[in-house]
């Protein structure tokens, strides 16, 4: 706004696609749409959901740390070449991973 | 006692946990309303499994002060109409925020504010329905909430 407004520029700012995390105990970073918002947005037909559990690195040699804890979910749109539009991290360090760049 | 199911309950749960605290959530409805529920869900299970019981479908009902300071709740499930009596030093209350929009005078210049959530109209240029005066942020209806979008990249 400060450079719409001082610095001559017409562009928007735009508020799609901003990441977010929740900092519970097991991080939670997400951008874009959730797999229900794909489905009711867009029909469960044209939607495609690739999932993972996964360990992280640094809790490989803690056998107390679960094996199913983190996940990583992508939301893909079928008709646009497999366009991700949603991306969802469970685990160690999401508000790092899930960031602008 | 955290009552809520919201990032702020969670996350307040997880750190009270973290410093050593004995932490119950009571949740209404359902965790991180808006978010992928399939996450949502294994935050949950995640919580319970580090030592946080989560009381769903279950809402507050009463609470008590004792002489010993302890708050006496009373909690119903909502599922079976049961209700329960427990004790706990604190209640924290993580169920929203409503901006505090009110006491800044903007009716008397009549800027217009949404009357359910008093959040405040703004267009796509962020101005209000007074073209030089703007909102941004957690008070203008249909943003991110508390989410940094200031980052120049």
């Amino acid at each position: 706004m400060a450079q719409r407004l001082f610095g001559g520029s017409k562009e928007l700012m735009d508020y799609d696609m901003v990441p977010t995390t929740v900092f519970s105990p097991l991080e939670y970073g997400c951008i874009g749409f959730s797999q229900e918002k794909a489905y009711s947005t867009f029909g469960k037909e044209n939607v495609t959901i690739y999932h993972a559990y996964f360990r992280p690195f640094e809790w490989v040699l803690n056998e107390n740390q679960p094996k199913d804890a983190c996940y990583i979910k992508m939301v893909c749109k079928k008709d646009e070449d497999e366009r991700v539009i949603g991306l969802h991290y469970l685990g160690p360090h999401a508000g790092d991973i899930i960031q602008v760049r | 006692m955290v009552v809520g199911g919201s990032y702020i309950a969670l996350e307040t749960a997880g750190f009270l946990k973290g410093v050593g605290c004995d932490v119950t959530m009571s949740v209404r409805s359902i965790l991180l309303r808006g978010f992928d529920q399939g996450i949502a869900e294994k935050i949950g299970k995640n919580m319970e499994r580090i030592g946080v019981p989560i009381l769903y479908k279950h809402a507050v009902q009463k609470i008590e002060k004792l002489e010993d300071g302890q708050l006496k709740v009373t909690i119903s499930n909502d599922v079976d109409g049961s209700v329960q009596e427990v004790n706990y030093d604190n209640v924290f209350y993580a169920i929203g925020r409503t901006p505090n929009t009110r006491r800044l005078g903007l009716e008397d210049i009549g800027i217009k504010i949404d009357p359910t959530t008093y959040k405040i109209i703004t267009n796509e240029q962020d101005q209000t329905n007074i073209p030089h005066i703007y909102a941004l942020g957690d008070c203008a209806l249909d943003r991110p909430e508390l989410t940094p979008t200031a980052v120049m990249v």
